[in-house]
């Protein structure tokens, strides 16, 4: 009913654009006619639209390549894995300027918020959690991951998008070719290099919430060297919707106080720079990278208690040189590459719980400190061609991460000199570093790994790959994950997967070793893992249409809870983490890339998920059982360019315990108008998110173990919004 | 809040706002600046037109009517355009020996082949692609990097947004083929390694 006119009215439009559609076909043998009426002399001659210049129309319907499903370069149609990539033409038609809002339209996926931060959990075929380690996201191949949460950091901050050349993503598992964390998904951003760029871009970008984007790319050939560069700027305010109530709004009820922030806005205040060096020359890579984040607003706040003045800062400084030889010898493709990546986050200041609290700490309940981590990684690939219809891969790696640094200040919990309990007026701060009563300790994690993987051509339809990884962990010991895939090519126009795969997530170190007055780390604690069966079709109707069909089911085993530990006194609750429950699920993703004519085409697609906790044989809740994504382009006139989307996410069920009603559905409709001219040097965006100025949430959690909601009334997303771009290339 | 209360709930204004949407996204075409050609059909012309230019050994073909066969291995870029130019030379030329493309996924299918695109999917096999081809008298022709350096025959490359190719007459030779001077002439002429 819900779909009725929906449909109804998308419906009637595609009807009438076909009705009036041209013949493409014909337009394309009248081009070849002519091109055959002209010899080679004057062909040579002949000014050509690039494939792979600005045009959305074909961009969308034509086979796309990715590497990141076996490290050799394949259409998404026969890769071993169900994929999708992004473009850096996408990314510019639809108007994204960050990260999330462009994984927001893979069939799938969904962005939801977290509490921390409101850092975005990257939900993927139903599988949520707060701090989601579950999504590996790689950067030009190389992992994001930190030790602390197994996730990107608390002061993520976002990613801009004007570096990013394209978007490979794996939905499913990829830890036979990746290793830990490759669980739900594997996010790769390849960022631009001189082929991408071609001259010099700069631009700027003003926008709602005070938002200031500002960028600057190169490319250019400089004796002998290919070198890219790029520098990123983005301040904003945040959207600051109003959260209702908090945290402290139920303690304020207890304790008989009115220091709560709520109603008040969210704090999402930040300043982003990222900058970009990527120097090329023969075989040889060096690639460098800086992400400075400063003013990173505290969201809902640490305790999910408003936090208006609370920020954090982070600086991550990645480096890698790759060295990568197609014909190292005459059968052997090799790929060598050392990286390096270095994070340090900080509190400066934080309030778990304002001034006033339980009628004492006049200056709130305060939290400072941060940590810094390091990473050295090698790695060694290659692939072997020389056995008639198998494309052999090989490879082995090593990487040191130091959590090197972790530092703790507070004004409450036990005072280090005394070994007491500190007074609830104590107004002096205290260092718990280095003390025994420090919330983490310093250590480190050595990963070794080799893996193998064939890639067998049957005969003229059938494709078989076989890849198994083997990892050694220091801390918690091995795992080996294999993939099968088996890819037919059913008909020329049809091709069929079936895909197995294993895949693991490494217990962080909040998981392992966290020392906090409610959360205990388990050292004996087995990674996560999950077993992935999907049949796909990947079928090519017309020249124009493309439709895709997935069907998965999985299952997650010794999934990290944090759970009541028995072994503490009844008085003070304190949770542990276990390998505990099981998690099942399944469902489909439907997906359709249509070029109706020749300056106007569609894409759409529809995923569905259910994923029950086998604990309580009650769905898990949180991610959207129902997810339709619509996006049109069309060029009215000349030069200008129409985007239109439309995302709507429904059914998103509460998780056992958690005693309220169905989240909302929502529907939200973004606008992009554009004007770019091929050749030209200008490009002019207007950009309408939220079109309709929606009221939409995302899901806060639960009743905590006191069995109060301290965010009841969920996660604000923001309301109509808009920006105005202007870019410059020459 | 879904598309269906969007239009149901929606104002008049807000209402005629999607309905003249809906009407933009149906107007269309008549502005559409005039197309240039696009690369991979001006590549399927060439690959097509190569056919011109070489001479292959008699006892290459069967029958006086044995078609001359362009194979394509691995996934191609080219779409219809490949058919459609062959389909037009095959119209003009009534009689002679007919064109006929095959698109073909593994290398033993290869003899029988007198012309061989080598699609980029395949860059990872080309060595051992050309170590089987060179048994025959079949001219290779790709995209891929260093194909001709790597004893390849034909390579397309982009120089300013236009299709040129280099070419290797020797590599040529050496199965038994010929290269009209003509198409020496337009092509850059380079040496493989393999020499």
């Amino acid at each position: 009913m819900l779909l009725k006119p929906f449909f109804g009215c998308h419906c009637l439009l595609l009807g009438i654009v076909c009705l009036i559609a041209l013949p493409i076909q014909a337009n394309e043998k009248a081009m070849i006619e002519y091109l055959q009426s002209l010899d080679f002399e004057q062909l040579t001659e002949m000014e050509v639209t690039l494939d792979d210049v600005f045009d959305v129309f074909d961009g969308l319907v034509k086979k796309r390549r990715l590497t990141v499903a076996t490290g050799a370069e394949q259409s998404t149609a026969h890769a071993p894995a169900v994929t999708t990539v992004i473009t850096a033409q996408d990314i510019e038609a639809i108007g994204a300027t960050d990260l999330d809002e462009v994984l927001e339209t893979v069939p799938g996926l969904h962005v939801s918020r977290s509490t921390v931060l409101h850092n975005p959990i990257y939900t993927i075929r139903g599988i949520h959690s707060p701090d989601n380690p579950e999504v590996l996201i790689l950067i030009n191949g190389i992992s994001t991951k930190k030790l602390f949460y197994g996730n990107r950091g608390r002061a993520w901050g976002g990613m801009p998008v004007n570096a990013i050349a394209r978007i490979e993503i794996i939905r499913g598992p990829g830890s036979a070719v990746f290793g830990a964390d490759a669980f739900s998904g594997v996010i790769n951003i390849i960022t631009k290099g001189v082929e991408d760029i071609k001259g010099t871009e700069i631009g700027m970008r003003v926008g709602a919430f005070n938002t200031q984007d500002a960028w600057l790319l190169h490319g250019s050939q400089q004796s002998g060297f290919d070198i890219a560069a790029m520098l990123e700027y983005r301040k904003t305010d945040g959207h600051q919707e109003i959260v209702e109530a908090d945290g402290q709004t139920y303690f304020d009820k207890v304790h008989g106080t009115n220091v709560s922030y709520a109603p008040g806005p969210i704090n999402l205040s930040r300043r982003n720079l990222d900058a970009r060096l990527d120097i090329s020359r023969g075989n040889w890579q060096l690639r460098s990278g800086y992400q400075g984040r400063r003013n990173v607003g505290t969201g809902v706040g640490m305790t999910q208690v408003l936090d208006p003045v609370g920020y954090y800062e982070a600086d991550r400084i990645n480096a890698d040189l790759t060295y990568h030889n197609p014909t190292f010898t005459k059968y052997w493709d090799v790929m060598t590459q050392a990286s390096y990546f270095h994070s340090m986050l900080a509190v400066p200041n934080s309030i778990l719980y304002p001034p006033g609290f339980n009628h004492a700490y006049p200056e709130g309940r305060v939290l400072m400190g941060g940590g810094s981590e390091e990473h050295t990684r090698f790695k060694a690939s290659g692939f072997y061609s020389g056995l008639t219809n198998h494309l052999v891969r090989v490879g082995v790696g090593y990487s040191y991460a130091d959590l090197y640094k972790f530092l703790h200040t507070t004004n409450f919990g036990i005072d280090p000199a005394t070994g007491k309990p500190l007074s609830p007026n104590n107004t002096r701060l205290v260092e718990l570093t280095d003390t025994p009563y420090v919330a983490m300790r310093e250590t480190a994690r050595e990963n070794k790994y080799l893996f193998l993987q064939d890639t067998w051509t049957i005969n003229a339809d059938w494709v078989f790959t076989a890849g198994v990884r083997y990892d050694h962990y220091s801390d918690f010991g091995k795992t080996i994950n294999p993939r099968l895939a088996l890819v037919w090519q059913t008909r020329p126009n049809l091709t069929s997967k079936l895909l197995y795969g294993r895949a693991f997530r490494a217990p962080s170190f909040v998981n392992l070793y966290v020392k906090g007055p409610v959360l205990r780390g388990n050292p004996n604690l087995q990674p996560e893992n999950i077993q992935t069966w999907e049949l796909a079709f990947d079928y090519r109707a017309t020249k124009n249409l493309n439709l895709a069909l997935n069907l998965f089911t999985y299952k997650m085993d010794d999934v990290i809870r944090a759970a009541l530990d028995s072994q503490v006194s009844a008085t003070v609750q304190q949770f542990t983490s276990f390998n505990a429950e099981s998690q099942v699920g399944r469902g489909l993703e439907i997906e359709a890339r249509w070029k109706l004519i020749k300056n106007f085409s569609v894409l759409g697609n529809y995923a569905f998920q259910e994923s029950i906790d086998k604990k309580y044989n009650h769905d898990v809740g949180k991610a959207p059982q129902h997810q339709i994504y619509l996006r049109s382009d069309w060029m009215p006139i000349p030069n200008w360019y129409l985007n239109t989307q439309i995302n709507w996410v429904a059914a998103r069920k509460r998780p056992y315990g958690d005693p309220r009603a169905e989240l909302d559905d929502y529907t939200m409709v973004d606008l992009t108008m554009r004007y770019k001219k091929l050749k030209g040097n200008w490009n002019f965006a207007l950009n309408i998110r939220n079109l309709f100025d929606v009221k939409a949430f995302e899901p806060s959690p639960g009743p905590n173990s006191s069995g109060f909601i301290s965010i009841p009334n969920d996660l604000p997303l923001a309301g109509r919004h808009f920006f105005a771009e202007m870019r410059y290339s020459f | 809040m879904n598309i269906n209360n969007i239009w149901r709930g929606s104002s008049v204004p807000k209402r005629f706002f999607i309905i003249c949407l809906n009407l933009l996204l149906v107007y269309t075409g008549a502005f559409a600046a005039q197309p240039l050609p696009r690369e991979y059909q001006l590549k399927a012309v060439f690959l097509n037109g190569f056919t011109k230019f070489i001479v292959w050994p008699d006892h290459v073909f069967a029958k006086t009517v044995t078609p001359l066969r362009i194979c394509v291995l691995g996934e191609h870029p080219f779409g219809k355009a490949l058919d459609i130019a062959v389909a037009n030379t095959n119209r003009r030329r009534r009689k002679g020996r007919q064109i006929e493309v095959r698109y073909i996924n593994i290398i033993d299918q290869v003899p029988g082949c007198h012309t061989l695109y080598v699609s980029k999917s395949e860059q990872y096999r080309q060595a051992l692609i050309l170590d089987y081809v060179v048994r025959y008298p079949v001219l290779t022709v790709s995209d891929i990097d260093n194909f001709v350096i790597n004893g390849g025959m034909i390579q397309f490359y982009v120089l300013h947004n236009k299709v040129r190719f280099l070419i290797a007459p020797q590599t040529i030779r050496d199965v038994g083929l010929e290269a009209h001077g003509n198409l020496l002439r337009i092509a850059d002429v380079v040496s493989s390694n393999n020499r």
